[in-house]
């Protein structure tokens, strides 16, 4: 199990570790691409050529 | 979000099947070979640079194992690299891609071999440590010698594999969607206040914004990249181990960039502490590697002094014998005045320099 399913099994029912984490999992991978659609480039921090 | 970090971060995720598919004597050099190519697409000038510098290196460091003169070899090639990374911020045409990471390991790999520590890499070891595209973009600047034993070590472990995943997944959420989207809209709505207020507190509190922002984002990216690299089966030196708790400045460098902070306290400031027997000089030195680093302009090498002073007064209040001092009253107060102490002071540190800036 990973950190954050040990984490979720700690406050959730069995049963419901698995379900929880994968709709975390959608929920960040959503975030994810919305953002690298929408943020300018001008509010990245990092710049990797640098 | 820049393209070049889009692309980064796809390859350093394709670079994991890849190191797996490959016979695992070989694994090491796939990635490699990968991170390579990688390269060549996104700037062709980064890959032949970093590709020449790395075989350059160990071959340079046989001819001083043979001939001798060591200090002016390594002399040589730490100012060159040096002049390099400076001229990459001047000169649009010579971008160099990861430049202010693979510069520290370059001159990581040549100061342990100058300082008697680690023997020479050989070329193909030290093109594998260069070539690692997980830490190639935002560092952590990882050291020579746990690499190669992570390598050596590495085996699967399904366990390690989906916490690196997590780990990455959650390091790049961190990056983009608090670091680079919410924290873009504070910043932005915090420029416009400082503007219309004409400064002030909307100036500290923009400056605040930053560190937040920078932290989100560096710290972000920096477990993507670890646990890109656990999902290859290499562990990979922490870069942040959780800078707000810091008690005073001092304590919060060792926390904040740890991988940099190591290689500043290392290879600057132990020498120059050594050679002029005054660590005040050598803190200041460290931080101005540290800012400079960052960017080559006078409001880092302002910014450096700023940072070396409040490393000085935190080692002053940390000698004063307050009476009492161990008491558990007085060890509460110190964990909640610490930390506070630390975030002005560095929150301080942009309207403090600008005002110097414009003063002068």
């Amino acid at each position: 199990m990973t950190p954050l399913g040990r984490l979720l099994f700690r406050f959730l029912p069995g049963w419901a570790v698995v379900p929880v984490l994968a709709v975390i999992y959608a929920a960040l991978l959503t975030g994810i691409v919305f953002t690298l659609r929408n943020v300018p480039d001008d509010h990245v921090y990092i710049d990797v050529r640098d | 979000m820049t393209f070049d970090l889009m692309v980064m971060v796809v390859a350093a995720l394709l670079a994991v099947p890849f190191s797996w598919m490959a016979p695992a004597a070989r694994a090491a050099d796939g990635v490699a070979v990968w991170t390579f190519l990688v390269l060549v697409i996104l700037s062709p000038f980064t890959a032949a640079w970093l590709g020449i510098a790395s075989i350059l290196l160990p071959l340079t460091m046989s001819v001083g194992d043979r001939f001798g003169g060591r200090g002016l070899l390594s002399l040589f090639w730490c100012l060159f690299l040096t002049a390099a990374l400076f001229f990459s911020r001047i000169q649009d045409w010579f971008l160099l891609i990861g430049a202010a990471y693979f510069t520290l390991r370059l001159m990581h790999v040549q100061l342990e071999w100058w300082m008697g520590r680690q023997g020479r890499p050989g070329v193909l070891a030290h093109l594998r440590y260069q070539f690692f595209l997980p830490v190639l973009m935002t560092g952590p600047i990882n050291r020579f010698s746990e690499f190669a034993r992570q390598w050596d070590r590495r085996r699967w472990d399904s366990k390690d594999f989906f916490a690196g995943a997590e780990r990455a997944l959650l390091g790049l959420a961190q990056a983009t969607v608090l670091g680079s989207w919410i924290m873009g809209k504070v910043g932005d709505r915090l420029t416009g206040l400082a503007g219309a207020d004409g400064g002030g507190l909307w100036f500290w509190a923009q400056s605040a914004a930053d560190w937040v922002q920078l932290y989100l984002t560096f710290a972000g990216f920096s477990s993507f990249a670890i646990g890109a690299a656990l999902m290859i089966g290499i562990r990979i030196e922490e870069n942040f181990n959780r800078p707000w708790q810091a008690r005073n400045l001092i304590e919060f460098w060792s926390r904040w960039h740890m991988t940099l902070s190591s290689w500043c306290r290392d290879y600057v400031f132990q020498p120059v502490a050594a050679l002029t027997r005054m660590p005040v000089i050598g803190v200041l030195a460290a931080m101005m590697a540290i800012g400079l680093w960052h960017d080559t302009t006078l409001y880092y090498v302002l910014w450096a002094v700023w940072q070396a002073l409040g490393i000085v007064v935190s080692h002053l209040i940390s000698r004063v014998p307050w009476p009492g001092r161990g008491g558990t009253m007085l060890n509460a107060a110190a964990a909640i005045a610490g930390p506070v102490f630390v975030a002005i002071w560095l929150t301080a540190t942009r309207p403090v320099v600008t005002f110097v800036l414009e003063a002068f």
